[in-house]
């Protein structure tokens, strides 16, 4: 039971956007037509609901907003005033300051202030006199039943301050999250697993841990991990809103059928991530097995393999599937997205998405968020026109845009479709031209096609950089960077005058593996982040020579030989040489061996989609495949375990 | 044009390495594309530019001249990446420029001659034909594209022997 503790927190969070998400859409269907009592209900359910949830949680701001929601709600439910569009713009602001309050609660921050928006609904519910009835009693909070030490340890927060110029956060933090696993059970960590990864946190950010250690070795091991500048260590206090209480039995979900009745387990994304890695780890080992196989040449052994493969495939494949989310879950808020931005820019827009059930894979999915809202974003403000130009083009006043995805054996298909005004060939070409991507020269060897895929050259639209700031929409090439880099492929149709589509095909399933990138010159490599016991400066480390050769001294002062990435891959012809001073130090560990490996660069920690390399390389040692980075560069993947002959 | 009885005509990309004009059945060709430069792959025969990524795949990149002629080619704009069905699955050729596809019939198809033959190409050429006043070598996919082979030592062992 002690490891679930912050399931809690995570089914009130799954929850909580799930009634958010239903408060939306029936906001929205709510506008379309103002007299429909059901969204009423769906929204004044859902308010009530999240009121109820989020009380019990001891969220108290976003008690307060959803309860003034609901109060307003039913004066529309009772017929006492109208949902005008004033009220579902105050509504739909309401709901967004929802979603950041409830970030921010269950962060345990207090940044966001809603005080002006609850006046403003209390204002609105007006004169109605409004009794606290209108709830039942089962949003009150029930006492946390406090959990005390066991056999198995007791809980610790530890509070970890990086030091101010640490340049690679996700990997320390990985460390020392790593070393605390070690020492007993991570139980929780604030922020959570995904932003400490993703690096969205300051310099600190604190692990609860339960283990059987005393402070100091705690407090010891975390500072034995460099550029840590402070560790702090106190008992958790399990009353404290990180771990939050237990939500009453039975409400979970039972009144928005939602999602399909179908027999599900709720698993922590966390347990699919590292089963996906163990799974990219397996099919690397499998490339390093059939190297071997093939040089000894044993009749057995290859069955054996061949059966692996098979297995393994199977293996693979069940657990990718585990992580198809349909894309709808994403989808969803697009509607909302394109009505304010379509209001924002003056057009009339009919939006409608199809498709919705297909399935993809999760990463796959957090990643083409961004580009589909540039896609559409792109389609609302250079493809339709305004009204006027629309009519006197003879076309419909209201401009049309359909998302859909759709099955076709292994790949998805994505489609961004509008009845715009299309795309001019001859000023895409004219623009390439003044850019300096293409010479006036060369025309005659571009296809349409050619013509409209200079849009996704980088540099292409410079107008848009000026927004990289915000993180999305930065321009086509970064769409295209993005799908190719999961392994799809971006295709542009354009008929001038009638319309654009733009496609996006995705592969249904990835190899995917946690991986630090390195360099060595211009070129960058991936090393499983799974054998990176640590990364160190060059001055961090005692280096010695032994027979000539370079050692590192490790803290138990044992030695572990030290191989400099760029003669590791013979971009330098002189052997065994000491690190460069400004190079890192990465120890890898593989079997209980440790290496070190002196890299040129750091670039940091990134998720990467395994690519088999060709099998004309498979004699050569040391790779485990290869991946495509953001920029479309490939980047080769390391092996560790035969980089440097380990454990063999 | 009527053929003769027995003739069949034959489908060839024609691309250019240095002065010489060679072609590749059409079949065995999934597309042409501009040239860019591949990521090394450490250790890898001097022939092997490197990987490049097609459209998410990674596939490797030949020198085909250095395959072919023993020394490797200047890059210019014109060049392009021949991508090939090998039986290894897809691979690159790196060529000076691909050009335009050409029909010959199978008696047009002419041996090579033996003077323009070295050891290490004569297996790679499947004859030759006339165009115009130019000769194109015609080349036998199986043979061309490279089985490649290695050295059996890398730096690392080499280097970890003396740990």
């Amino acid at each position: 039971m002690s490891d679930d503790m912050s399931a809690y927190k995570d089914v009130f969070l799954s929850e909580s956007a799930e009634y958010v998400q239903a408060i939306t859409e029936g906001l929205l269907a709510l506008e379309g037509n103002p007299n429909d009592l059901e969204p009423v209900e769906v929204v004044f359910r859902g308010a009530h609901s999240l009121k109820g949830m989020s009380a019990t949680m001891g969220y108290t701001r976003t008690a307060e907003l959803t309860h003034k929601m609901e109060s307003l709600m039913d004066t529309v439910r009772k017929r006492e005033q109208e949902a005008d569009s004033s009220l579902i713009d105050l509504m739909l602001r309401a709901v967004d300051a929802v979603r950041e309050l409830i970030t921010d609660e269950s962060g345990g921050g207090t940044m966001v202030d809603v005080a002006s928006l609850v006046s403003a609904l209390v204002s609105r519910t007006g004169a109605t006199v409004q009794t606290d009835g209108a709830a039942d009693s089962d949003g009150g909070a029930t006492p946390s039943n406090a959990r005390s030490g066991t056999d198995e340890g007791v809980l610790w927060r530890v509070d970890i301050t990086l030091i101010e110029t640490c340049v690679l956060k996700a990997v320390r933090a990985y460390m020392a999250i790593k070393r605390l696993g070690n020492m007993g059970t991570v139980v929780e960590t604030d922020p959570g697993a995904r932003e400490i990864e993703d690096e969205k946190f300051d310099r600190s950010f604190a692990v609860i841990v339960r283990t059987r250690e005393q402070a100091a070795a705690i407090s010891a091991a975390v500072l034995a991990i460099s550029e840590v500048e402070s560790v702090e260590v106190s008992p958790a206090d399990v009353a404290a809103p990180i771990i939050g209480t237990r939500p009453t039995e039975e409400r979970q979900r039972k009144s928005i059928p939602k999602l399909a009745e179908t027999q599900t387990v709720r698993v922590s994304i966390g347990h699919l991530d590292s089963m996906v890695n163990l799974v990219g780890e397996l099919v690397i080992i499998r490339s390093r097995l059939d190297r071997l196989a093939g040089e000894l040449d044993s009749n057995e052994l290859t069955d054996a393999l061949s059966a692996l493969e098979q297995i393994s495939g199977e293996l693979q494949h069940e657990v990718m599937q585990t992580r198809m989310v349909p894309v709808g879950n994403i989808f969803n808020r697009f509607p909302r997205m394109v009505r304010d931005l379509a209001r924002d820019l003056g057009r009339s827009v009919s939006f409608d998405m199809g498709g919705l059930d297909i399935e993809l894979d999760r990463t796959v999915l957090d990643e083409i968020g961004d580009p589909i809202v540039h896609l559409l974003r792109n389609a609302i403000d250079h493809g339709i026109e305004s009204e006027d130009e629309r009519i006197a083009a003879g076309k419909p006043p209201k401009g049309t845009i359909r998302l859909e995805a759709g099955r076709d054996r292994d790949q998805v298909r994505i489609v961004v479709q509008d009845d715009g005004k299309g795309m001019d060939c001859d000023r895409i070409w004219a623009k390439a031209v003044e850019r300096g991507i293409v010479t006036p020269s060369e025309r005659d060897s571009y296809s349409v096609s050619d013509i409209l895929m200079l849009t996704c050259e980088p540099g292409f639209s410079t107008a848009e950089k000026t927004t990289a700031v915000s993180g999305r929409g930065v321009g086509m090439d970064v769409v295209k960077g993005k799908i190719e880099y999961l392994g799809g492929t971006v295709t542009i149709h354009s008929e001038f005058g009638r319309g654009s589509r733009v496609v996006l095909t995705l592969p249904l399933t990835l190899a995917i593996i946690q991986s630090l990138l390195v360099g060595a010159g211009e070129q960058i490599f991936a090393l499983p982040l799974s054998a990176v016991t640590e990364v160190l400066a060059r001055d961090e480390v005692k280096l010695k020579t032994v027979d000539g050769a370079p050692v590192v001294v490790l803290r138990d002062g044992s030695v572990a030989p030290l191989f400099r990435l760029d003669e590791v891959i013979g971009s330098v012809q002189h052997r065994r040489m000491m690190p460069e001073e400004s190079d890192h130090i990465v120890l890898l560990e593989s079997a209980e061996q440790i290496r070190a490996l002196a890299v040129q660069q750091l670039v940091g920690r990134h998720e990467v989609v395994i690519k088999p390399l060709s099998p004309i390389f498979k004699e050569l040692r040391g790779l485990g495949g290869a991946t495509v980075l953001g920029d479309g560069r490939v980047a080769l993947i390391l092996d560790p375990r035969t980089l440097f002959g380990m454990g063999v | 044009m009527e053929s003769t009885l027995g003739a069949e005509l034959r489908q060839f990309v024609l691309f250019r390495l240095g002065t010489e004009e060679y072609g590749l059945p059409i079949e065995r060709v999934q597309s042409i594309i501009r040239y860019e430069t591949p990521t090394p792959v450490p250790h890898s025969p001097e022939m092997v530019e490197g990987v490049i990524n097609l459209r998410g795949q990674v596939i490797p990149v030949i020198d085909l001249a250095q395959r072919l002629l023993g020394a490797p080619i200047e890059h210019s704009a014109a060049s392009r990446i021949v991508v090939a069905e090998a039986d290894s699955g897809l691979i690159g050729l790196a060529v000076g420029s691909a050009h335009e596809v050409a029909t010959f019939s199978t008696e047009e198809i002419m041996p090579t001659p033996s003077a323009a033959l070295t050891v290490e190409t004569a297996e790679a050429f499947q004859g030759v034909a006339n165009r115009g006043d130019r000769l194109v070598i015609l080349l036998d996919p199986e043979k061309a594209l490279p089985r490649v082979s290695y050295g059996p030592s890398t730096a690392i062992e080499e280097a970890q022997s003396d740990v």
